[in-house]
């Protein structure tokens, strides 16, 4: 009995790690897409506004922070008996590599067209938020929340050979 | 009597979770760090371009405006430019009675070097608007006359430049070249003070008239030949950009 509980801990603290470095994973990359967008706009002639610089670090450090208290939330909050997430493990772990892949896509698109590129970079900044807004940021929250609340409820795993 | 275990030293869930949020912190800060400081060289290259390109517009409007002969003076070791209406025998030079009219510091972090080649900072090339009168030590200034147009300096290194042989995507309208023998007019700045002939760096050139008394101020960057430069020329393009970090 004090087996099985010892082995319980162990496996929570294992899924709170994993769940940790991969709330880094899309923290990481959010910051990529954006920092790509601004370097993008290096290859015109016109100035980069300082409104500009401070959406796009602005939008990550608010990101990281959305993710932090996510995940904080997916650990604090009760679990319900019919839990919409019904397997938090593996759901983190796509929804974080969804969120991570849409992250370094967006990065790939801005770097290759150059921000402005074909629609001038107001129109260009407006779409991408768009996309990274409505796409990338939910997938990294629901991410988030699945992986605080896989913190609490273990993952299934291979059962300890009993003695 | 068994000695009672002493339990394991743990960290509690609150500082798991303050390292978990400072680790993500540290992680977001690290990524962005690198991006941020190559954007910051940039915008200091393009800030500086920009400014000399308004410096010049103010010399040429001030000729008009004045309807005198404007010399705009670069001073690469103090990084200084300095404006001021020239009045007869017209010497090119501030004279005690001729009044400062503009004055302007260069920031720091840019440096005056031409691109390509070995030339050094603040070199022969930096600031190509050489040799007014027959005279070759004036050097480093811009003349408009009281028209606005560019009173042409005549040093070897300050010929106008010429028109790239092919226009292609990386070369595009707008384009110059600056050879034979890299000899055309600019005031080129760069973002670094070191490296040889290949050295990977950015350079800038400010220019004004380019191709005929329009008195448009051009702000142009080197393209290297490794970015898609027309073989056997020194190109220097308009926007898009390419950039070496």
């Amino acid at each position: 009995m004090e087996t099985h509980s010892r082995e319980i801990v162990q496996r929570r603290q294992y899924d709170r790690r994993t769940g940790a470095a991969f709330l880094c994973l899309i923290a990481g990359t959010n910051v990529i897409p954006w920092m790509e967008l601004l370097l993008g706009e290096t290859s015109t002639s016109e100035l980069l506004a300082p409104s500009e610089v401070r959406i796009a670090v602005g939008t990550c450090v608010l990101a990281s922070l959305l993710l932090i208290g996510t995940w904080l939330s997916g650990r604090y909050s009760a679990i319900p008996e019919k839990p919409w997430i019904r397997r938090p493990r593996r759901a983190g772990l796509q929804f974080s590599i969804a969120a991570a892949a849409g992250n370094l896509l967006l990065g790939g698109i801005v770097r290759f067209l150059g921000s402005g590129a074909l629609y001038g970079f107001p129109a260009a900044l407006a779409l991408f938020a768009a996309a990274w807004y409505l796409i990338v940021l939910p997938l990294g929250v629901l991410a988030a929340f699945s992986l605080g609340r896989a913190g609490r409820a273990p993952g299934r795993r291979k059962e300890p050979d009993s003695l | 009597m068994a000695r009672a275990r002493k339990p394991a030293a743990r960290l509690s869930r609150r500082a798991v979770e303050a390292m978990v949020a400072v680790v993500v912190a540290s992680l977001v800060c690290l990524l962005a760090g690198p991006y941020l400081y190559r954007l910051y060289q940039r915008e200091r290259l393009r800030q500086g371009a920009q400014e000399i390109s308004t410096m010049l517009l103010a010399a040429r409007l001030t000729s008009l405006k004045l309807n005198r002969q404007i010399v705009l003076w670069f001073d690469p070791v103090n990084r200084v430019v300095t404006g001021w209406a020239d009045d007869p025998p017209y010497n090119f030079i501030q004279d005690p009675d001729e009044n400062t009219l503009l004055r302007f510091k260069i920031r720091s972090g840019i440096h005056f070097r031409y691109a390509p080649g070995g030339d050094r900072v603040n070199g022969p090339d930096a600031i190509s608007f050489d040799g007014y009168e027959g005279n070759p030590d004036l050097v480093d200034r811009v003349v408009f006359r009281p028209d606005g147009t560019l009173f042409a300096p005549q040093s070897p290194n300050s010929k106008p430049p010429r028109r790239p042989r092919a226009v292609t995507a990386a070369v595009p309208f707008g384009s110059i070249d600056c050879n034979p023998d890299d000899s055309c007019r600019g005031i080129y700045i760069s973002d670094r003070p070191d490296g040889g002939y290949e050295a990977n760096r950015n350079t800038f050139r400010i220019s004004v008239n380019d191709f005929g008394p329009t008195g448009r101020v051009t702000i142009l960057k080197w393209l290297p030949a490794s970015e898609g430069a027309n073989p056997r020329e020194t190109n220097y393009v308009p926007p898009p950009w390419k950039w070496v970090d």
